[in-house]
């Protein structure tokens, strides 16, 4: 998929609007319970922010999907003026990845099309994936590798938040730009509000931009570096 | 200029500014932060704001002194374009330096608290480029005589300033708050102001089209993007194409200055478009319209209608909000199982399996 690129000769000023379609990806899992409440506020205040702002919620479109043991689109891709008012998440289960690669893979075919059935230039999509632990099952790799297979053509940039028991070598595995790991000794209160604080700035930053623009470092956290084979964008975008 | 502000000279240096009070902003735009002032100082109402590193430095701080200068200034000259810009924008109060000398900041006003909204926030221009029902569907209702009133403001700023011969560049849905209230506006980002041309940054939906890529901006294109924000606030209406047809659709008395906005976002010439100061009398309904000889409009933007409401869904996850306007059951498609969480069925197996054997147990026992 092209990146959104305005046209040429007579067709000059037939500007279609730009969209980012952004997936929020929140581990419900039941270690995530003590932090339920901290959760559920910052995504209203992300929610609330965006939807503040018409300018980042026109450009950057976005898909809540909530996991534990399965995975759940919460809400489908929209303009979030169009969403009221946010779910309240409940945690319980476990934290099975492949469940959410698998619904990321088909979600985004199904939303790009939409999103260019609406008549945007649509951008490549981007997944801020939060979470704070190790997987539970054993294939999710293999899911992984397809959502980022560089020959889709929809392979999204992967951004993900780890913080609680997240583990760096496995957070490097799913991500595609740059992953973030929570430094020891950091509450975790702090390291949610930094994570999703540090994703709703990505998306003002892009809105203002017109392309995807990513932090290089979130306050209470250490980046971490996607597996060679897995990045979604130039190196030399990154430093 | 406020009794605080005169206070405080046209030059200092950052440590006389001592250790920064409350961050109001972080890593936006041109700055690394955003700082009210504290102790002697909090009471001035100024901001310190903090630049990046920058390769034009030098030219940045002479410009910046040229602003400050003009602010500080008591003579006739410029007195009227003085009283807008000081009222209505963040002029710059005074240069922030290190201990060499160098350029790191400038003092800034602070918006009044009639621009931020009940959650206090800034009130951005932005939540006003929308259309009555957008706004409705916030509870905000704003008529046409009072968005017309709010664009009166923006486009006297403009005009004070290409009056001064400053280019701004950064109209845009982010730079000006508005207050709803006694329809006043409040240009923000007013320190990044340039003599003559600026470096043309890319800001998205605001690109001049005439104007190249690697061309600075220049009174031409700040002519434009306040155009385009005018004409974006006064239609309601956020893309460009749209917001053409609508100037273009209505009648001169029911939007004034609808005209001269299509002249100067759409004049095949960029050095024909009108100046903000004509933009200004037109608004006020003055025919003062020149012939200008414009582009062929291009294609609306027609975007298929999106879902009535985006779907919020019910799963075992999350709880509906309430209100919500329509909630559904998780569909197949929607909820991925986990692979290979067959936990429960191995144990049932397991159980059988043992009840089994206990029974094989009692039958033999029985039968000897």
């Amino acid at each position: 998929m092209a990146m959104a690129q305005e046209p040429d000769g007579d067709e000059r000023y037939v500007l279609k609007p730009k969209c980012l379609p952004t997936y929020l990806v929140v581990d419900a899992s039941n270690s995530m319970t003590p932090h339920q409440r901290v959760l559920n506020e910052t995504l209203s205040h992300v929610h609330a922010s965006i939807r503040d702002h018409p300018r980042v919620s026109e450009f950057a479109h976005v898909s809540l999907i909530v996991f534990s043991t399965e995975a759940h689109l919460v809400i489908e891709m929209a303009n979030l003026e169009d969403v009221p008012l946010m779910p309240e998440i409940r945690c319980s289960g476990l934290t099975n990845y492949g469940a959410v690669f698998d619904l990321l893979r088909s979600r985004i075919d199904i939303d790009v099309d939409e999103l260019n059935d609406l008549g945007m230039a649509v951008l490549r999509p981007v997944v801020f994936l939060l979470t704070d632990g190790l997987p539970s099952d054993k294939d999710w790799q293999s899911s992984f590798l397809r959502l980022a297979d560089h020959q889709w053509r929809r392979h999204p940039h992967v951004i993900t938040y780890g913080f609680g028991q997240a583990d760096q070598d496995v957070l490097s595995k799913i991500t595609t730009v740059v992953g973030f790991i929570a430094e020891p000794g950091t509450d975790h209160r702090s390291a949610l509000m930094e994570a999703l604080g540090s994703m709703l700035s990505s998306l003002v930053a892009s809105s203002e931009k017109g392309r995807v623009v990513f932090n290089k470092s979130v306050p209470g956290y250490r980046p971490v570096e996607p597996d060679q084979d897995l990045l979604s964008v130039p190196r030399e975008y990154l430093e | 200029m406020s009794g605080g502000e005169q206070l405080i000279p046209p030059v200092i240096t950052r440590a006389k500014l001592g250790q920064p009070g409350k961050t109001v902003a972080r890593d936006s735009g041109e700055s690394v932060g955003i700082y009210r002032l504290s102790g002697d100082l909090a009471r001035s109402g100024l901001l310190f704001k903090e630049y990046k590193k920058t390769s034009v430095q030098n030219t940045r701080a002479a410009a910046l002194e040229q602003l400050i200068a003009f602010g500080r200034a008591n003579g006739a000259a410029g007195k009227a374009e003085r009283a807008v810009l000081l009222a209505a924008t963040s002029w710059p109060v005074s240069k922030v330096t290190d201990e060499r000398g160098e350029l790191i900041g400038c003092l800034i006003p602070e918006a009044d608290k009639k621009f931020r909204s009940d959650t206090g926030q800034l009130r951005e221009i932005d939540t006003l480029a929308q259309t009555d029902e957008r706004l409705a569907a916030r509870g905000i209702s704003v008529s046409a005589d009072e968005r017309l009133a709010i664009c009166r403001g923006i486009v006297q700023v403009a005009a004070a300033l290409e009056r001064r011969g400053l280019v701004y560049s950064d109209w845009n849905y982010a730079n000006a708050l508005w207050c709803p209230a006694d329809c006043s506006v409040f240009v923000i980002d007013i320190d990044g102001c340039r003599p003559g041309q600026g470096p043309n940054i890319f800001q998205n939906d605001w690109e001049d089209p005439l104007t190249g890529d690697g061309r600075p901006s220049d009174t031409y294109t700040d002519r434009y993007r306040v155009a385009l924000l005018t004409a974006r606030c006064l239609t309601g209406q956020r893309e460009v194409p749209n917001v053409l047809h609508s100037l273009n659709d209505a009648a001169d008395d029911a939007m004034p200055g609808r005209a001269t906005l299509l002249d100067m976002l759409w004049a095949a010439d960029r050095s024909a478009r009108p100046s903000s100061r004509i933009l200004r009398a037109a608004l006020d309904g003055a025919n003062v319209r020149f012939p200008v000889q414009r582009m062929p409009l291009p294609a609306r933007v027609e975007k298929r209608a999106a879902k009535p409401t985006p779907t919020v869904k019910q799963t075992n996850l999350t709880i509906a909000p309430k209100g919500a306007a329509r909630q559904r059951a998780a569909q197949p498609a929607d909820k991925q199982p986990a692979k290979k969480d067959r936990g429960p069925l191995v144990m049932v197996c397991a159980m059988v399996a043992v009840l089994t054997i206990v029974l094989i147990v009692i039958i033999i026992a029985a039968t000897h």
